[in-house]
């Protein structure tokens, strides 16, 4: 079989700090395949960020590195490629979609200008075609009047509308791959729904893959194929949706799961993860979920863990998978 | 009209002897500067709102960005002024007020905040934050003043030794432990929480929300527990509240809101939250509404839902609905159920 869409292979970052270099992903591996959506998922400064920031060659320049690993887009070497040509390929073949729309739109331009100019960067042509092109993908997204809405500027919009002209533009150039990073956080469940239910016919239609960054386990289980659960920097797990859900295999999966508060009537006490994640820079020896797992042993607090395959096709890194039997949700 | 007159004297059986907090008929107004056409104008945030909390009661208040939940609970504090009704603490006439008996009546009704820092000043440690509303109000000598800040820190679940500490010194849950403590110091009534978990990530909000269930239990408090997340309020919410602008269009123990929502915009909220479970996630009736919440500054006539409605008649375009009881107990604002 040939190679997933997106291949990142053992990926580690680190970043400058007063005390030095601190690593900030270490050893991060997924793929992705053509018209899949993937989440990413897990606590605050788990590394969701950085990791969709290192696939669309984002990190700053200063005070970041790439200390290995690989990120290739349908073959191409991503790390170390040169940055005009890294800018020529955001917006054309990848291109993103981020949690507050405002940072990334000018207030100063007209959204279809926005549009048509990133239209007309990768794609040349016309003024007047780039428009056309711009006011058809607002259509697209279920902008009303979108002929004359594309003269709006962004101030103009709702959170909800702003996040859709973000999505236009992201698609405007028809990317192999969008990464959307907490794309609905802001946004009211409603507009939220809206949303998801766009970005899944986006996909239908056009076959978009997208790596999908949240730290909601519902919306991963609304949109997502299969799931990348990041912890303080590593990937944990790795699984096909229905299957994490159901049979999670490693702790903090399971910890997760069972923290999310449901909409169904409440039994007893919420439940908790004891502690907090660890900064980085003072990761914990052996596993780093040792000192907040409910199974460790004292094996766990030394030992090194891999991430290993299991016979279902996902991963986990945990030295205790093949004798625990974790719970789900319901 | 027919049956409003019902729906108003709906007492709730969850709450005991008299209500802590009640609002009756609020309505706040913002006056709009002109834009560019200088076209001021006035905004209705809050319009006609009816509520009321029980000791020991959390009320949950819900609904979307721009609904008016702020608004309503700076209101019941008076952070900012009611143009209309009444907000009455253990009986008192708030919204009557001068400015010395509503100091005094401050001590009894505090807010919890999104965003710690908003009461946890940078520049101090944060023993001296928590102390600042005791100076205010209680002028308790040096001894007797770290005693109650180290007492607080306790009860929030931090060590006492942690008051000579600088907020930047704390995780984003233990700086909201903080708040609480601070809000807490003077024995209050009544807790506005306004997304006071919306930040946190699930565990450190799940030990939060624990800790507030705690403290209502230990010191009888009552709360009006501001929230966009709705599995949230289900679990820490007696009864909720929905809000749409600026009306409450239900409300009602929360296990029948959750259970047999009465109101289209309730089912319609409801049914956008997506469950944790991609097999029961894909089961789930979807009601997706379509636009958004109009502009408050041009509410449409008639019910303020009709706009997105799925289940709009005629009689919705033109004539707003009473509060009638809801079938299953509280109070629903729809022509579906006159
Ligand atoms: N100081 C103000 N001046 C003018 N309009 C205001 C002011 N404060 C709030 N509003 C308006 O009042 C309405 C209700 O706002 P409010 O902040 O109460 O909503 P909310 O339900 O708390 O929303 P969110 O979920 O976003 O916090 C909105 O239309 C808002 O724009
Ligand atoms: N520009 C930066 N400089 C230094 N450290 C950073 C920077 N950006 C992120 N980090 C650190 O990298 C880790 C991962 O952060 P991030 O990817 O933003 O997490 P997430 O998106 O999962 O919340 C955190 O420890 C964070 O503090
Ligand atoms: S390796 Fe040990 S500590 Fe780590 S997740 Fe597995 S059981 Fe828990
Ligand atoms: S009154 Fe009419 S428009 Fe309003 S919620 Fe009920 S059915 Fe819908
Ligand atoms: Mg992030
Ligand atoms: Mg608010």
């Amino acid at each position: 079989m040939s190679e997933p869409l997106l291949v990142v292979e053992d990926l580690s970052v680190e970043f400058a700090t007063d005390t030095g270099w601190v690593q900030v992903l270490d050893g991060v591996t997924f793929g992705v395949d053509r018209g899949e959506t993937v989440g990413l998922v897990g606590e605050s400064g788990s590394g969701k960020t950085v990791t969709s920031l290192s696939i669309l060659g984002l990190l700053p320049p200063e005070g970041s590195r790439v200390t290995a690993g690989s990120i290739r887009l349908d073959g191409v070497e991503l790390v170390g490629m040169p940055k005009r040509r890294l800018e020529a390929m955001r917006g054309d073949e990848i291109s993103m979609i981020f949690q507050e729309p405002m940072t990334s739109l000018d207030p100063a331009f007209r959204v279809g200008d926005q549009i048509a100019e990133v239209v007309r960067r990768h794609r040349g042509g016309s003024r007047r075609e780039a428009w056309k092109r711009a006011v058809e993908v607002l259509e697209t997204v279920g902008i009303a009047n979108a002929g004359s809405r594309a003269r709006s500027y962004p101030h103009e919009f709702s959170g909800g509308m702003r996040q859709r002209v973000m999505i236009a533009m992201a698609l405007s150039c028809e990317p192999k791959l969008i990464i959307a990073d907490e794309p609905t956080t802001a946004l009211d469940v409603t507009i939220q729904a809206q949303v998801l239910d766009l970005l899944r016919s986006m996909r239908d239609e056009f076959g978009t893959a997208v790596v999908f960054v949240t730290h909601d386990l519902g919306v991963v289980a609304d949109i997502c194929d299969r799931a990348v659960v990041m912890y303080a920097g590593q990937v944990v797990e790795r699984s096909e949706i229905d299957a994490l859900y159901a049979t999670p295999h490693h702790p903090y999966t399971e910890a997760l799961l069972s923290a999310m508060p449901q909409l169904v009537a409440r039994t007893g006490r919420l439940a908790t993860i004891p502690g907090s994640t660890p900064p980085a820079g003072s990761m914990p020896a052996g596993c780093r979920f040792h000192p907040r797992c409910g199974h460790v042993r004292d094996r766990c607090r030394d030992t090194l863990v891999a991430e290993r395959r299991l016979d279902g096709g996902g991963t986990s890194r945990c030295l205790r998978v093949s004798d625990l039997v974790l719970k789900g949700s319901a | 009209m027919t049956h409003a007159a019902e729906a108003e004297t709906h007492v709730d059986p969850t709450v005991p002897g008299g209500p802590v907090a009640e609002v009756e008929d609020l309505d706040v107004e913002f006056t709009l500067r002109g834009g560019l056409l200088g076209r001021g104008g006035t905004l209705r945030a809050v319009r006609g709102v009816d509520l009321h909390i029980g000791e020991r009661e959390t009320l949950g208040l819900v609904g979307e960005s721009g609904s008016g939940k702020s608004t309503t609970g700076r209101a019941m504090l008076r952070l900012v002024e009611p143009t209309r009704g009444r907000v009455r603490l253990d009986g008192e006439d708030v919204t009557a007020m001068g400015r010395g008996d509503l100091r005094a009546a401050r001590r009894r009704m505090q807010m919890v905040f999104q965003d710690p820092y908003s009461s946890l000043d940078p520049s101090m440690v944060v023993g001296e934050s928590i102390a600042e509303p005791l100076d205010t109000h209680e002028g308790l000598d040096r001894a007797a003043r770290s005693a109650r800040v180290a007492e607080l820190l306790e009860h929030v679940g931090l060590r006492g030794a942690y008051a000579q500490r600088y907020p930047y010194e704390f995780s984003g849950g233990q700086r909201q432990r903080l708040a609480i403590a601070r809000a807490i110091a003077l024995n209050p009534r009544l807790l506005v929480c306004d997304e006071a978990v919306s930040a946190l990530d699930v565990s450190t909000q799940n030990q939060i929300l624990n800790l507030l269930e705690d403290l209502q239990e230990r010191f009888g408090l009552s709360y009006l527990f501001i929230a966009h997340d709705l599995a949230v309020v289900r679990h820490i919410a007696h009864r909720v509240a929905v809000m749409y602008l600026g009306e409450i269009v239900e409300t009602a123990p929360t296990d029948r809101v959750f259970d047999d929502p009465a109101h289209p915009y309730t089912r319609a909220l409801l049914s956008a939250v997506p469950v944790p479970n991609p097999r029961r996630q894909r089961e789930r009736e979807r009601i997706i509404l379509s636009g958004e919440m109009p502009d408050a500054a041009n509410p449409p006539p008639g019910c303020c839902f009709h706009t997105r409605c799925p289940q709009v008649m005629d009689v919705c375009r033109s004539v707003a609905p009473p509060v009638v009881a809801a079938p299953g107990g509280g109070t629903v604002r729809c022509h579906l159920h006159t």
